[in-house]
């Protein structure tokens, strides 16, 4: 039960971080940040609540796990011990703090691009704090810091390509009033970044992949847990993939040449559920990943 | 509509991710005095060597007689965080010994064993 509470909660701390900086980074590139940013600026204050809460109950939880018991846990030599010592609970105590910070940019009242860009920051020192919280963080030797730093990078390209999905969303939902023009440049134009950010999740994953499976553990990979969600993984994101090039190949420019209102809804309407299955499948490989963090990855099972 | 659609994937991916929640093992007990299974004289020190770093803080073992009676034990973690060496407080009694460990990994995940072995 702990370890499901686990895997929950980091769950919750990737899809807070995807939203955090995703959706942050969204308002700096794309032409559609010229639309009313309300629904986008609730998820953004949302999302950043939930890394707070997320992370701290992250800590307690990871440390229930290691002490053996949620009493356990509690206890607050034990927990500041994890907090304070442990590179896994700095990381989080990180991410909570980094979490505030932007949710207290906001309240605070700053608006406009000088927001965006510090809660662009901030959400990039949240998706990089994962690094030391998951199976990086304990790579020891002279793969460690190369590890950790492409799996920041990995998880700062998920971030950026949900926390698009999820912008992209609010600006097809149904009564969203996105103007016709600004929608098909915004996902015409995400191309640019959907590219970058395919390009470093696939060079990051080979690498995360090559340290924590390895070739000596590949054959009998697939029969571990680990493995085996890890194949799950990758058909999904081949499945976001598939719909991201769709999108881009043909939903998109069937808007463009929409000639009619009718077409044009039409167009939106194939787009609005196209990118829900790919957020749907997005939030299913965090999910995976949140699990994959508690299960022994096969390069430690030789 | 959005809300229903993305509330159902959210039960997906959790559920997805509950099914995979058992928890690992993947430091392995590499060596230890007195061996799994041997016949030895009542030891004066006990060593369990792992083949991953171990948190101090959460790692340790007991020791039980043949009656299920816990040994006491003083047990410490080396510098490097690869064993821990136990005390047993009095000498132990003829008769098959049970080692409980429970060690934890700086990536937080926790692992326990068991072996037993013989004082002759």
């Amino acid at each position: 039960m702990l370890e499901g509470a686990v895997i929950i909660l980091r769950w919750l701390q990737f899809v807070g971080a995807a939203g955090l900086f995703g959706l942050s980074l969204f308002q700096l590139y794309s032409p559609a940040s010229s639309e009313a940013v309300g629904r986008r600026g609730t998820l953004v204050l949302t999302a950043s609540g939930l890394i707070v809460l997320a992370s701290l109950g992250g800590l307690v939880s990871q440390t229930a796990v290691m002490a053996g018991g949620l009493a356990a846990a509690l206890d607050p030599t034990a927990l500041s011990m994890v907090a304070f010592q442990m590179g896994l609970g700095q990381a989080h105590l990180a991410r909570a703090a980094l979490g505030l910070a932007a949710f207290s940019l906001i309240l605070a009242g700053v608006r406009g691009r000088l927001l965006w860009w510090g809660l662009a920051g901030l959400g990039l020192g949240v998706c990089a704090t994962f690094a030391w919280s998951g199976h990086a963080g304990a790579t020891e030797g002279t793969l460690g810091l190369p590890h950790r730093l492409s799996d920041a990078a990995h998880v700062v390209a998920a971030g950026a390509w949900v926390g698009a999905l999820i912008a992209f969303l609010t600006l097809v939902g149904r009564g969203a009033g996105t103007d016709r023009q600004t929608l098909y440049r915004a996902l015409a134009e995400f191309a640019g970044v959907g590219t970058l950010a395919v390009i470093v999740l696939t060079v990051t994953g080979l690498f995360n992949a090559l340290v924590l499976v390895g070739p000596a553990a590949a054959p009998m990979a697939l029969g571990t847990a680990y493995g085996g969600l890890l194949a799950i993984k990758l058909v999904a994101f081949a499945g976001m993939l598939g719909l991201a090039a769709a999108n881009r190949f043909q939903l998109t420019p069937a808007l463009g040449r929409a000639e009619d209102e009718a077409a044009t809804q039409a167009a939106v309407n194939r787009l609005r559920r196209s990118l829900m299955l790919e957020t749907a499948l997005g939030l299913i490989v965090l999910g995976l990943v949140a699990a994959l963090g508690t299960l022994a990855p096969p390069a430690a099972l030789i | 509509m959005i809300n229903r659609r993305l509330a159902l994937a959210s039960v997906v991916a959790l559920s997805v991710a509950g099914l995979a929640a058992p928890a690992s093992a993947h430091a392995r007990l590499v060596s230890s005095t007195p061996a799994r299974d041997a016949q030895v004289a009542s030891p004066a020190s006990m060593r369990l060597t792992f083949s991953e770093r171990m948190v101090p803080a959460f790692s340790t073992f007991e020791v039980a007689d043949s009656q299920g009676r816990a040994v006491p034990v003083q047990v410490t973690v080396s510098e490097d965080g690869l064993s821990m060496t136990g005390t047993p407080g009095r000498r132990l009694a003829a008769g098959l010994h049970t080692v409980t460990w429970r060690i934890a990994s700086s990536d937080g995940h926790r692992m326990t064993g068991t072996y037993t072995f013989t004082v002759r």
